[in-house]
């Protein structure tokens, strides 16, 4: 006979159990991203013939070779949001709002955010499926005991290579994706030239904008490269582990970019 | 005692690497002493592995005093930890947890260039020498996964000695190998240990194994695991004594 375990506990148990599970987690990630921060800051330059072309390796591989479905997605993107929106606001006779619109959906919010899924679903879960599988395998133990840090050798290299390609391709595909906008905003005849066009864009972007794309892109990069390489490292782990935790890697690199977004949310309010 | 201690343990207790709340040895009291070959002897899953990897310093002990270099490990800082890391060289049991994604050249390569920040070309030299002198230059440019357990435990010892050890561990070496390969082994650590000697350089050397029969007349020191805990085995009486009702004897392959 099976007893079912924690259906019977009563609600407020059981959500302080999660609650705890959470902080626990908070936690742990914390100071494994400090830890990372730390190694960045004291052994950048240590045995960089080795990890220096580690990190462009990982910028290839997390960067370059996503250039194709970027493009494909910036191109959509144009499609889908910026043609139909620059055509819908003509329509209405509020032109004049083509440059904030676009700023605040693409430039702000939908570049970022899609580009760092984008990343995560091909370059981070490719990471802890990576670093499981090396941690399964005690390859893990065995680069410790080559004196080899595994912070520095395996977590440094991407994420400074997740900071450099999110940014890189975040860039990129706004840049992408407003200017294929207007040229399907242009197919569809909508009567806007494109100095019109460009030039609210420019009005619309503020110095704060660069500048906050920049901080917010690259701590994408961060939190994805540090949550997935926790997850993959941090335990000991079996072959049979590594699906599990791979699922669970994305859940929480979501759940991390999704919170510092809306901590920028803020941040553009404010500045 | 004939020189310093590299290792000593007062009081150790020895936990599973995987599960730390499980103890599998309880009190060890043990010197390492520079230039001892040791040959510790076990049956399955009596702790060997656990055993080697707290000695080295890659698994945390229990409890009691772990010493390396004559430093306690616990009040070591990172430094020193990096440091001593670089004369402790580990063959892991099975396929010597070689780096999957790199190949057999590249594996020997990487302790090289990270440790001594060499230029790649000068560490690729050194590293094919070394991969040549465990006759495995053929096998440079392949991935691991493509060459058979015997020859993988070969590039894990050469990857363990391209940094300069003091101190040798090699978990189970001769386990499911073949007596010609269990012979190589044997020769190969007799003749290291002799040149480094004569060098005055003295190489340490911890092996475990299931028993003692390939050992004898090579390894100078011995010891077991067992339901009597950690046990030196101080002289041949008592070497022998065990040989005798040693039940994992030639347990894997047969005798050399």
């Amino acid at each position: 006979m099976t007893r079912e375990v924690g259906v019977s506990q009563p609600f407020i148990e059981s959500t302080g159990r999660r609650a705890l599970g959470v902080a626990r987690l908070f936690r742990e990630l914390a100071a494994f991203a400090l830890i990372t921060l730390g190694v960045v800051v004291t052994k950048l330059g240590v045995s960089r013939r080795v990890v220096h072309p580690l990190v462009v390796s990982e910028i290839w591989d997390a960067g370059v070779r996503l250039l194709p479905l970027v493009s494909f997605l910036g191109i959509a993107l144009g499609l889908l949001v910026i043609g139909q929106t620059t055509a819908l606001l003509t329509r209405l006779g509020a032109q004049q709002f083509i440059g904030t619109v676009m700023v605040t959906v693409v430039v702000r919010e939908l570049g970022p955010l899609l580009t760092a899924i984008v990343v995560l679903a091909r370059a981070g879960t490719a990471n802890v499926v990576e670093l499981g599988t090396m941690r399964a395998l005690g390859e893990v133990r065995a680069l410790e005991s080559l004196g080899i840090d595994p912070i520095h050798y395996l977590v440094m290299p991407r994420t400074l290579a997740l900071a450099v390609a999110v940014f890189c391709l975040t860039t990129y595909l706004i840049l992408l994706a407003l200017l294929s906008g207007y040229c399907f905003a242009f197919l569809q005849g909508v009567p806007i030239k494109p100095g019109a066009y460009f030039g609210q864009l420019a009005d619309a972007l503020r110095w704060q904008d660069f500048v906050l794309l920049a901080l917010k892109t690259s701590l994408f990069g961060v939190v994805i490269a540090v949550v997935n390489c926790y997850h993959g490292l941090a335990r000991r782990l079996a072959i049979a582990d590594v699906s599990e935790v791979t699922g669970r890697a994305v859940v929480h690199s979501v759940s991390g970019c999704v919170i510092l977004d809306a901590l920028f949310l803020v941040g553009y309010v404010f500045v | 005692m004939s020189g310093p201690a590299e290792i000593e343990l007062i009081g150790v207790d020895i936990s599973h690497e995987d599960a730390p709340e499980v103890v599998l040895l309880h009190d060890v009291h043990w010197r390492i002493e520079t230039g001892d070959w040791w040959v510790v002897s076990g049956g399955p899953a009596s702790g060997k592995t656990s055993l080697l990897s707290t000695v080295a310093g890659l698994s945390p002990a229990a409890g009691g005093e772990l010493r390396i270099f004559g430093r306690e490990v616990v009040e070591a800082t990172e430094q020193q930890q990096v440091e001593w890391r670089r004369h402790i060289g580990f063959v892991f049991e099975g396929g010597g947890c070689l780096f999957g994604n790199l190949s057999v050249l590249e594996n020997v390569v990487l302790p090289l260039q990270y440790q001594g920040d060499l230029e790649p070309s000068e560490a690729r030299e050194r590293a094919e020498d070394l991969l040549a002198l465990a006759g495995l230059r053929g096998y440079a440019s392949l991935p691991p996964s493509r060459l058979g357990t015997a020859l993988q435990r070969r590039v894990g010892l050469v990857r363990a000695l391209s940094v300069p050890v003091r101190v040798l561990f090699v978990d189970n070496p001769l386990a499911g190998l073949a007596p010609s390969d269990a012979r190589w082994w044997l020769e190969f650590l007799s003749d290291l240990t002799a040149q480094r000697a004569e060098c005055n350089e003295p190489l340490t050397v911890v092996a475990s194994s299931f028993d003692f029969d390939d050992w004898l007349g090579r390894a100078s020191r011995f010891a077991v695991i067992g339901e009597r805990g950690f046990q030196r085995l101080d002289d041949p009486e008592a070497i022998a004594a065990y040989r005798e009702g040693n039940p994992s004897r030639g347990q894997g392959r047969p005798s050399v």
